[in-house]
């Protein structure tokens, strides 16, 4: 995997939930497939199988314990909202019929 | 009154305090009259806060009563990641416009127990993404030494405030080298400290497993102050080492490890020669200074820029302006997100998020994120195994002083700037930048950092080799 890297910008761009103008677009056509081949010097580094499946780095995840009760924040938190309804974030429509 | 506030540290403005020489207020009040001259210029501060002589009344009534700490008082200057309870906070993004934190983060709770004075938010590259802080949605910050040139980043406005005097000290984040690079830049003292001592509760997530929430100050003695107030295990991130783990490590370093054959991507001959002459000096104070190797490091650049973007893509997926932030009207929900994600992310941001999209795609995830994460554990061993031979490991911070705004517009020269503070994120271990000299540009003496590295946990070490420098530039 060496070269430049072929890469589908407009299909990341909508994976990522992104809109970009056609200017921008333009350049990161250039930019992103020219990162991608600087980082693909990892694969000059010979691994071995056994590192693969088990990494140093791994997730810590903390115990699901001490819940807040419930009604604590939701004032401070729904106040950031950019669209209330009572006790709720309002959203468009999800399911159309 | 007025008082020279442009090299005041901790430990002095501490004993004046509890001298009654000035009050917290006076010495609030002196940093706010010189922030009104030097901002506009400097663009360090995003926001004054307007409640900084009232926290520093309250220090001043702590001070009167005898219970005052070590930082009561101080006034110190947050990132602009870093939240504090009822405060804007944005990231330097548009995408945050008008958000308020909910909650103090972690290290906030922690100073605010000290009655520290925050003095408002510092400017940075957007979402941390960046080495120059020429990536703010809010305009670029200048070095203060010469104000064509950058201050580094992504931590500038806090390394700027710092070195242009108008905060004692202050707090930024470092995933790879965002507070180490900017200090070697302005001349200031940055450490970045082992992975989990500081808890990244209310810190904006950037890339998890390489953030921490880092120090500036003036000098050695001062950052661990703060490092000393902020540090500790917290329950709310999972990933905070327990106190123990740091209670053992040796404090006295005797053998200096350089990994020369990495010293020379991109190195200037000055910033080498000075680097030299700094190491020369630490022989004649009885160290002893040998070649070490880390075969891996020249990896760790191409390492770095799959890891942090993957994470990041994954953690920035939550500003989608439904729950908070900017939010753009669309047609739909999806229209929403596109439409506020594409106006409210600025182009490295967006860089970096469609590269983590792209590592983390199905068909590419192997040969990209995956190959990375075992790469990055070769970096690590190479640390260990180094560690096994000598105490401390010594670069310089950056292979260049300062560079020019405006200079490095392609995304890849930009990166390179951090390629000597990276593998230190990579592997979890802590790092310091120490002002080691200086070199001549354009008529300015232009700063430069050393950079000690040491084993996990291994902080006290660092402290004492960046004292050794310390004294050695006073002699």
């Amino acid at each position: 995997m060496t070269g430049s890297q072929k890469v589908d910008i407009k299909a990341l761009v909508d994976l990522a939930r992104l809109e970009i103008g056609e200017e921008d677009m333009k350049k990161l056509a250039e930019q992103i497939p020219a990162i991608l081949s600087f980082v693909t010097r990892i694969q000059e580094v010979a691994t071995s199988g056994e590192t693969d499946t088990n990494p140093a780095h791994k997730n810590v995840m903390r115990d699901d314990t001490d819940a807040y009760k419930p009604g604590v924040f939701t004032e401070a938190l729904l106040k950031a909202a950019p669209r209330r309804e009572g006790d709720y974030v309002r959203v468009p429509q999800v399911i159309k019929k | 009154m007025t008082f020279d506030i442009s090299k005041l540290t901790i430990v002095e403005a501490r004993r004046a305090l509890d001298a009654k020489e000035y009050s917290a207020v006076e010495l609030a009040q002196a940093h706010l009259d010189t922030i009104q001259k030097q901002n506009s210029e400097l663009n360090a501060y995003l926001e004054v806060y307007d409640d900084v002589i009232a926290q520093a009344e309250t220090a001043d009534a702590v001070i009167a009563s005898g219970q005052q700490q070590a930082l009561t008082g101080i006034p110190i200057a947050v990132k602009d990641n870093i939240l504090i309870r009822g405060k804007r906070v944005s990231s330097a993004s548009k995408i945050l416009e008008g958000y308020v934190a909910s909650y103090d983060a972690t290290v906030i709770e922690r100073l605010k127990k000290q009655n520290t004075v925050f003095i408002g938010r510092t400017n940075m590259d957007e979402f941390a993404m960046g080495s120059s802080t020429e990536h703010s949605a809010f305009g670029r910050v200048k070095n203060p030494i010469d104000p064509a040139r950058v201050p580094g980043g992504s931590s500038g406005g806090s390394a700027a405030a710092v070195a242009g005097g108008i905060a004692v000290a202050a707090l930024g984040s470092d995933t790879g080298g965002s507070v180490r690079q900017p200090a070697a830049f302005c001349g200031v003292v940055g450490l970045k400290p082992t992975y989990g001592a500081v808890s990244r509760f209310g810190l904006m997530a950037m890339a998890s497993s390489l953030d921490q929430v880092s120090p500036f100050a003036r000098t050695v003695k001062d950052a661990r102050l703060l490092f000393d107030a902020i540090r500790g295990r917290d329950a709310n991130d999972s990933t905070s080492l327990p106190d123990e783990f740091f209670a053992t490590k040796k404090k006295q370093p005797k053998t200096i490890g350089v990994p020369r054959a990495f010293l020379t991507e991109g190195m200037d001959a000055d910033v080498l020669a000075r680097f030299e002459e700094t190491l020369e000096k630490l022989r004649g104070e009885g160290y002893t200074v040998v070649d070490i190797e880390l075969p891996h490091a020249p990896y760790a650049l191409s390492v770095y820029y799959i890891i942090m973007p993957a994470e990041a893509s994954t953690n920035l997926a939550r500003y989608d302006g439904i729950r908070y932030g900017l939010s753009v009207e669309g047609a739909d929900s999806l229209d929403i997100y596109r439409k506020t994600r594409g106006q409210g992310f600025g182009p490295e941001v967006r860089r970096r998020i469609l590269i983590g999209t792209f590592v983390l795609s199905s068909g590419y995830a192997d040969a990209y994120y995956r190959k990375a994460i075992v790469v990055r554990d070769l970096i690590r061993k190479d640390f260990e195994k180094a560690f096994t031979q000598v105490d401390v490991i010594a670069t310089p911070t950056v292979p260049t002083p300062a560079f020019r705004a405006g200079e490095k517009e392609d995304p890849i020269a930009m990166y390179a700037a951090d390629i000597f503070t990276i593998p230190v994120n990579l592997a979890g271990v802590p790092g310091i930048s120490v002002p080691m000299g200086t070199v001549v540009r354009d008529g300015n003496n232009l700063p430069l950092g050393m950079q000690f590295i040491a084993p996990h946990g291994g902080e006290d070490a660092l402290f004492t080799m960046s004292e050794a420098i310390e004294r050695m530039a006073l002699q």
